[in-house]
């Protein structure tokens, strides 16, 4: 092997040392890049994790009031006409309902759902209390939509059009 | 020249041929005629009178293109030696100056049978002279075997040796040294010379003849002792390049080493990176898979809340919404005649006023009250109409 010959050997196994370095560089930066999101991924869901555990207590107390309180599904039937009698207002003198009609019962992960539609009349203040004393918290009952307009009939009264609902335990 | 260089050299002067250790200047005798035990590797050294030289500048820095150029010169002074035993002449690099090389020629005009004898422990001959140190730029006068031997320095190097016949006078020879000397200058060989040096007892006749022939000063001075190989200035180009190429293959191997070392304390801290950075996300993913059943506990208990939330806060009854629309009413002037809530989410009014300032004065109530602070509202410009003006609001929860 002569001068050029050596020469060139050598420039070959710079230049394949050279570039085998270049390659294990790139492979260790990529895989360096890597674990950094990794770990920036890891790190905020554990953030997450953590400013769940601060507030442990106090979602361990309202899951233990929940499942104390919320009203347990019995059956489709038995809540359906419940909720019926509710919206029929016998027991009460100033506030009138008319239109009732039921609403497809649905359930979800937490809780199964009754409805009815319904229409009440009476005096603001009336019809208010009504409705405030069916939805405290402990009742579960929700109003979903409501729509509140005046009386053409009679001026000092107004309408109220509304979904009444109430959340029951989830349906097995 | 291949493996180690030579550590001997068998010399001669006045007192006989005898062995001399290169490195340490330790004699050992020679027996002239006797079968001889070499102490290992050594040169062949010829006296400066038998030498002839010839210094040149040279257009290459490739041994190969000098070696032949030096051939081409030396057989152009009538020395054919195509054939015969060992080698007989041999050059050496002083310096190089871009891609010429100044170069110290010499040849043996007769056939070394010493080489030949003992191939393979002479490795090559050297000049006598360039064992001992020169002086500066100086022309140097010496002795040998009744001849007068003339050297000539660049810088602190032997460039060229002549030999003077004494059988002629002193003047003429002195002139023929002074003439060599300016030829040198003139193809810039060597620089002008700052003194010549003799090196013998001081004679009057040579001294007058130097002082008158090259009008700088005149030294005479003692023999100097041979130096040792640190300092060998003739060294065979053959010797040199095998040396080069040795300490080339030390450097090599020394760098390779170092480049190889490097990058494996690189890999390793490389590896090490890695190491801690995927035990880091091993830890983090071990608390987290620890915490995170009581983690999907909690949050199906938010979910859960938040799904029952409209029953359970009564912030966000339509009732309370009711209300708080109600107190921001003027007591005058704005009739509400349309309070809509839909889906737990949007809030829908309608009013009449009897003023558009009781109108503005309503909206700007609505957009600041703090219990409807969960609600962006969004409230187009009242409309006046033949003796009220209409307004309409929509709100819609903003989580």
């Amino acid at each position: 092997m002569n001068t050029k010959e050596k020469r060139l050997s050598a420039t070959f196994v710079v230049l394949l040392f050279l570039g085998a370095t270049v390659i294990l560089f790139n492979t260790y930066w990529d895989r360096r890049k890597e674990l950094f999101a990794a770990r920036e991924i890891l790190e905020n869901e554990w953030v997450a994790i953590e400013t769940l555990l601060e507030e442990r207590e106090k979602w361990e107390v309202r899951r233990l009031w929940l499942d104390l309180n919320q009203p347990k599904f019995t059956s489709d039937e038995e809540i359906s006409q419940e909720i019926f009698r509710i919206a029929l207002a016998e027991q009460q003198i100033s506030v009138r309902t008319s239109n009732q009609s039921l609403l497809p019962t649905r359930t979800t992960p937490h809780f199964t759902e009754v409805g009815v539609s319904l229409v009440a009349s009476g005096s603001l203040p009336e019809v208010s209390k009504w409705i405030f004393g069916l939805t405290g918290t402990e009742s579960f009952y929700a109003i979903r939509n409501l729509k509140i307009m005046p009386d053409k009939e009679n001026q000092k009264n107004i309408l109220s059009q509304m979904e009444l609902l109430r959340w029951y335990t989830p349906s097995p | 020249m291949k493996g180690s260089p030579p550590e001997w050299a068998l010399l001669i002067d006045e007192s006989g041929r005898y062995w001399q250790h290169l490195a340490s200047a330790e004699r050992q005798p020679y027996v002239a005629g006797a079968p001889q035990r070499f102490p290992g590797k050594a040169i062949f050294g010829i006296a400066s009178h038998d030498l002839i030289s010839c210094p040149q500048w040279v257009n290459s820095k490739d041994p190969e293109i000098i070696s032949q150029l030096v051939s081409v010169e030396i057989e152009s002074l009538g020395l054919h030696r195509n054939a015969g035993p060992g080698c007989t002449k041999d050059w050496t690099s002083l310096k190089s100056n871009g891609t010429r090389s100044l170069i110290q020629a010499v040849a043996v005009p007769w056939t070394l049978s010493e080489l030949d004898q003992h191939t393979g422990d002479f490795v090559s001959f050297c000049p006598q002279y360039s064992l001992f140190p020169p002086p500066p730029d100086s022309v140097v006068f010496w002795k040998e075997d009744r001849k007068l031997v003339v050297g000539y320095t660049h810088d602190n190097r032997w460039i060229h040796v002549q030999t003077l016949d004494l059988r002629e006078q002193v003047s003429h020879a002195v002139r023929e040294a002074n003439r060599t000397m300016l030829e040198l200058s003139a193809r810039n060989i060597m620089a002008p010379a700052s003194q010549v040096v003799v090196w013998t007892p001081s004679e009057g006749r040579l001294q007058q003849a130097l002082e008158t022939e090259f009008e700088i000063p005149v030294y005479f001075t003692s023999f100097p002792s041979r130096v040792q190989a640190t300092s060998w200035k003739f060294e065979p180009h053959q010797i040199s390049l095998s040396r080069k190429a040795r300490q080339n293959r030390r450097r090599l191997f020394w760098l390779t080493l170092t480049g190889v070392f490097l990058l494996m304390v690189l890999l390793a801290a490389a590896a090490f990176d890695l190491h801690v950075l995927k035990r880091v996300n091993r830890e983090l993913e071990s608390r987290i898979a620890e915490s995170r059943d009581e983690a999907t506990q909690i949050e199906t208990s938010i979910d859960r809340w938040v799904a029952l939330e409209p029953a359970l806060d009564q912030s966000r009854s339509p009732l309370e919404l009711l209300h708080h629309v109600t107190q921001l009413l003027p007591e005058k002037s704005f009739r509400l005649t349309l309070f809509e809530v839909q889906d737990f989410r949007t809030i829908l009014l309608r009013g009449e006023a009897s003023s558009m300032a009781s109108a503005l004065q309503f909206k700007g109530a609505l957009e600041r009250a703090p219990g409807l602070q969960d609600y962006v509202w969004e409230i187009p410009p009242p409309r006046s109409t033949e003796d009220l003006t209409e307004f309409f609001a929509t709100g819609t929860y903003r989580y």
